[in-house]
């Protein structure tokens, strides 16, 4: 079992042939709502939520937004209410699919397994994909290609999060200390490579490795839409908040690669177990926010970035710290085996034969794929930027990723089967498949749902269901009552007395 | 490409882009063919980047 997580992708719209002026809040919210999921619940719980509140202790009075973002018409939109603009969607599988800041998004539940998270992932590709048929059949305007990717290419960005649950005994800062230069490095490994350079300090760089890097301006902050941090200090726990944070990782790409999901997934689970344990990795970027932009715009790999001690390392060399520091922990489990194995072996591939990590790694394998077609250099900019695009497209028919995957060059981590069951099933041993089963046997209940619980309603009374426990002994309980019990005034009985000692 | 640290930001040198180091040359296969056709039909079908709001 890997240490809980989940990933959050909100989807690119690339809309052309619209006769009006395009309204991105309606579109998102009709590709969400083409949605045709058996079991799903339509709306969300935000009453609990609060995104100002900071890691740190405190509670921002507002948050930033980019002064230079898209202003889109807002004819279709405005005439639509909260709920039909949001369609919110909470799925059989655990998923929240919604409308977010005006692109579809999809978060995952939490997973505890890495080949669970891919395929949950990847079921949210596949939605996407029908929601985008769904919609070019019916709209009268326009069609839209949903995109699995971070960049408009026109200097706007949106995110793919990663959530991981943290115990909130580990110290905020040596959370950060020990996170920063990993999350600086990684794009080294699990950047989905991007053609260009824009954001606040573009560049001239041709192709670099991460989609995000040329977007972050901070060390440490809670916005995510403007000044954007390497180390998101968003405090919502989404769990017993006296127990634990939820890490909100915002440097981090869409990727199409299984096995990069799996790797930073596995690699950034494996630094906090560290943490947790009280390991120094004794690694320190005097500059991160240059060092994020300097390594991704060099995808020769010799860029490099300096300790405070003075030594100027690489992005391998930040990478290659960590990974000797868990070597000599060992790993515990088939799970984290594997990502130290990817690991060792990827970063030794980049330092040798790097092509040859184009099978798994996103960013290898559209540079591969550019220098078969005339190299990177010898392409007009309007391709370049199309074979980027292409390479993220959900659609697999026009998707680059996909041919990659169809003509053998990209590995695979999970089954076609697996996806397809993780599209209507949640993950195992959490609270999400508590929430699914809940969807399954009782959904005529529910009346409201969140993260960490699911309100019911029975003979005109409400119950709120807590899961303020993401995986564990009540989770265990709670799965074993609404699996056992014959019907829902049975469940709410078994739960009030406490679980009959289950 | 080789990034060095100006007094400003990075300057960076124009030498040419940076190559990773290019594996040996396989003879091309029935799937590289078809791959490339597939890469080609795409690129004519698919429109520019548009323009989208920032997220988050």
């Amino acid at each position: 079992m890997i240490r809980p997580v989940g990933i959050e992708t909100e989807y690119g719209l690339n809309c052309e042939g619209f006769r009006e002026e395009i309204d991105f809040g309606y579109e998102a919210s009709m590709v969400v709502r083409a949605a045709r999921v058996e079991g799903a619940f339509r709306g969300w719980d935000y009453s609990r939520e609060d995104p100002y509140l900071d890691l740190r202790g405190t509670r921002a009075e507002r948050l930033e937004r980019d002064p230079k973002d898209l202003r889109d018409s807002t004819a279709k939109s405005s005439k639509m209410s909260a709920a039909e603009l949001l369609a919110n969607t909470v799925l059989p599988n655990g998923a929240r699919y919604y409308n977010d800041h005006n692109h579809p998004e999809y978060c995952t539940e939490t997973c505890t397994s890495l080949k669970e998270l891919v395929a949950q992932d990847k079921a949210g590709e596949h939605l996407l994909w029908t929601c985008q048929q769904a919609r070019n059949e019916s709209a009268r305007d326009g069609r839209v290609l949903v995109v699995k990717n971070n960049t408009d290419y026109h200097g706007r960005s949106y995110g793919t999060h990663e959530n991981y649950l943290v115990p909130r005994e580990l110290p905020f800062q040596r959370l950060v200390d020990g996170l920063l230069p990993f999350l600086t490095a990684r794009q080294v490994l699990v950047g989905a490579g991007k053609v260009g350079c824009e954001g606040p300090v573009a560049g001239e760089t041709l192709f670099q490795l991460s989609q995000r890097a040329d977007f972050f301006e901070e060390k440490v902050g809670i916005n995510t839409t403007a000044r954007r941090p390497i180390f998101n200090t968003r405090d919502e726990p989404h769990a017993a908040k006296a127990d634990w944070r939820r890490l909100h990782v915002i440097a981090g790409d869409a990727n199409r690669s299984e096995y990069v999901t799996a790797l930073k997934a596995g690699m950034t689970g494996m630094v906090l177990d560290a943490l947790v344990e009280g390991v120094d990795f004794e690694t320190d970027l005097r500059d991160p926010v240059r060092a994020v932009k300097d390594y991704s715009r060099d995808p020769g790999l010799r860029a490099t970035a300096e300790t405070k001690s003075g030594k100027d390392v690489t992005a391998l060399d930040v990478m290659e710290g960590y990974l000797e520091v868990l070597e000599s922990r060992g790993a515990e489990g088939e799970e984290r085996s594997w990502v130290l194995r990817q690991w060792r072996e990827l970063l030794d591939l980049l330092r040798s034969d790097r092509a040859g990590a184009g099978d798994r790694l996103d960013w290898m394998a559209k540079w591969n794929l550019m220098e078969e077609l005339g190299g990177v250099g010898g392409l007009d900019e309007a391709t370049r930027r199309k074979l980027d695009l292409a390479y993220h497209l959900v659609d697999p028919e026009l998707s680059l990723y996909d041919s990659l995957v169809e003509s053998g060059k990209m590995r695979r981590l999970v089954s076609d089967a697996a996806i397809e069951a993780a599209a209507g099933d949640p993950p195992t041993g959490t609270r999400g498949a508590v929430r699914g089963l809940i969807l399954r046997r009782f959904g005529e209940h529910v009346t409201n749902m969140e993260w960490d619980s699911v309100t019911l309603t029975l003979d005109g009374r409400r119950f709120e269901v807590k899961m303020e426990e993401v995986l564990g002994d009540v989770v265990d309980r709670l799965d074993r009552i609404f699996t056992e019990a014959p019907d829902m005034a049975a469940a709410i009985a078994d739960i009030k007395s406490g679980g009959k000692g289950r | 490409m080789i990034i060095k640290h100006g007094g400003m930001w990075p300057v960076l040198e124009t030498d040419a882009p940076a190559k990773p180091t290019v594996s040996p040359t396989k003879p091309k296969q029935k799937e590289d063919d078809e791959l490339d056709e597939r890469v080609k039909r795409i690129i004519r079908e698919i429109p520019d980047p548009t323009p989208q709001p920032g997220g988050e």
